[in-house]
């Protein structure tokens, strides 16, 4: 992997984690998470829920171990599903990114710490996540993301505004909404999470993860 | 044929039928599309079924976005041809990934990711996520099945919803094993020991390999001069 910029580590000293050197409990939990989350969008589909929560595993890899795990998840749970259900999954890569550099900040200001603090943050992440992916979404691939957003940005295309409005307007509501689900969910996954797991991961994260 | 081969040839396919001109760049698409389902799978495993279904989603919101005029209750010929063209950006992308996924064995990939001397823990952590999805999908088939038999009733949104924490929560803890369980696989496979690794799959190239590299060449001088590319 390469090493990131020492400007970036003075920025945000998490990127000087190293989470594929050393713990082989790691690389199977990032793995895990990776996995995790192509598996969301399996058992959202047999429950029939209209939301897709695809970013558990990254939003747990990056609150435990650090955003380059949280990002390494992400991707790689992007690549699995575009060789396995949608190749155009790989363009969002981005999102995936960003949604783990930013939970894993975001811990810094109690995310998932407490219920609150679990639905404020996760609305900003899918603030956050909304506008990232509709760029990808309205130039790459002319608004259609194949997703549920997909109807609202119809609704408002045929309303007549332009079509990146439209995407981000279709966009954020579902992504806040889906963002906020994904934040409980890791919230009560942390908060039942065993001490002996607890325990392979730096002392410092989990203190701030860990729910009270 | 090499894999490194194979993903320069879909590459190519890709730059083509994006850059092509009009008649031509359809032509490209609908014989790669068509080429791709039809192509047997040497990998063991098919995505057709979900790839087909996915482009005729995308298709279907493409021309539920652009194709309809609203206002006017008719098509949109100048939506229409913007639904074609993503249409075929779709549609490029769905053949080039379903040829590579049909015709790219497992094995083949770990070895041109070792021949690329991609870090040891990088080729891994990819390996072990392929492994964990067949084993989360079987997870939560037996929790679900585990919590209906047990009277979790799943018969409208709302008792839907509520099960998910429940059925997450017993698929993560069940898992948790798992993960520890592979991490001392990993441990045992000595994946962080310096030198060479190797793979049971040695590569070779063939005369396959040149020719594919040859009508690469050539695609991308067309490219570049224009004909009857744009």
């Amino acid at each position: 992997m390469t090493q990131p910029s020492p400007g970036l580590m003075q920025f945000y000293p998490a990127f000087k984690e190293k989470p594929l050197k050393g713990d082989p409990f790691k690389i199977s939990f990032i793995a895990f998470c990776a996995a995790l989350n192509v598996g969301m969008g399996f058992l959202v589909q047999l429950l029939k829920l209209p939301i897709y929560l695809d970013s558990v595993g990254t939003i747990l890899a990056a609150v435990l171990i650090g955003p380059l795990a949280g990002a390494s998840s992400g991707v790689l749970a992007m690549i699995i599903l575009s060789i396995t259900a949608v190749p155009t999954a790989i363009a969002y890569c981005g999102t995936a990114v960003a949604i783990a550099v930013c939970s894993s900040f975001f811990t810094r200001f109690k995310f998932l710490a407490n219920m609150g603090a679990s639905i404020f943050w996760g609305l900003i992440l899918g603030i956050i996540a909304g506008l990232i992916s509709a760029p990808v979404t309205a130039y790459v691939f002319r608004g259609a993301s194949l997703v549920g957003a997909d109807i609202f940005t119809v609704f408002f295309k045929a309303e007549g505004r332009p079509l990146l409005e439209s995407v981000i307007l279709g966009g954020i509501p579902t992504d806040c909404a889906d963002k906020v689900l994904t934040s409980l969910l890791c919230y009560f996954l942390l908060k039942a999470m065993p001490d002996r797991i607890a325990a392979h991961f730096t002392e410092s994260r989990i203190l701030s993860a860990k729910p009270e | 044929m090499h894999p490194a081969s194979r993903f320069l040839l879909a590459l190519c396919f890709l730059t083509a039928a994006l850059h092509a001109e009009m008649p031509f760049n359809y032509l490209i698409v609908a014989s790669g599309l068509l080429y791709s389902f039809w192509v047997s799978c040497r990998s063991g495993f098919n995505p057709a079924k979900v790839f087909a279904k996915m482009l005729c989603l995308a298709l279907f919101m493409l021309f539920l976005i652009h194709g309809l005029d609203y206002h006017a209750r008719a098509a949109s010929m100048k939506g229409l041809k913007i639904m074609g063209e993503a249409g075929l950006r779709f549609a490029s992308l769905f053949a080039a990934t379903l040829w590579l996924v049909k015709r790219t064995k497992k094995e083949e990939l770990f070895a041109l990711m070792l021949a690329l001397k991609i870090p040891m823990p990088v080729t891994v952590l990819i390996f072990r996520a392929i492994w964990f999805v067949p084993h989360i999908s079987k997870r939560i088939k037996d929790v679900l099945l585990a919590h209906s038999l047990r009277g979790v009733k799943s018969t409208n949104f709302f008792r839907r919803f509520l099960a998910l924490p429940a059925a997450l929560y017993a698929i993560f803890s069940s898992m948790l094993l798992e993960i520890c369980d592979s991490s001392v696989t990993l441990l045992s496979k000595g994946i962080w020991i310096e030198g060479k690794k190797s793979s049971l799959l040695t590569l070779q190239w063939s005369y396959k390999d040149f020719l594919a590299a040859a009508a690469c060449l050539f695609v991308f001088i067309l490219i570049l001069k224009g004909y009857p590319f744009a």
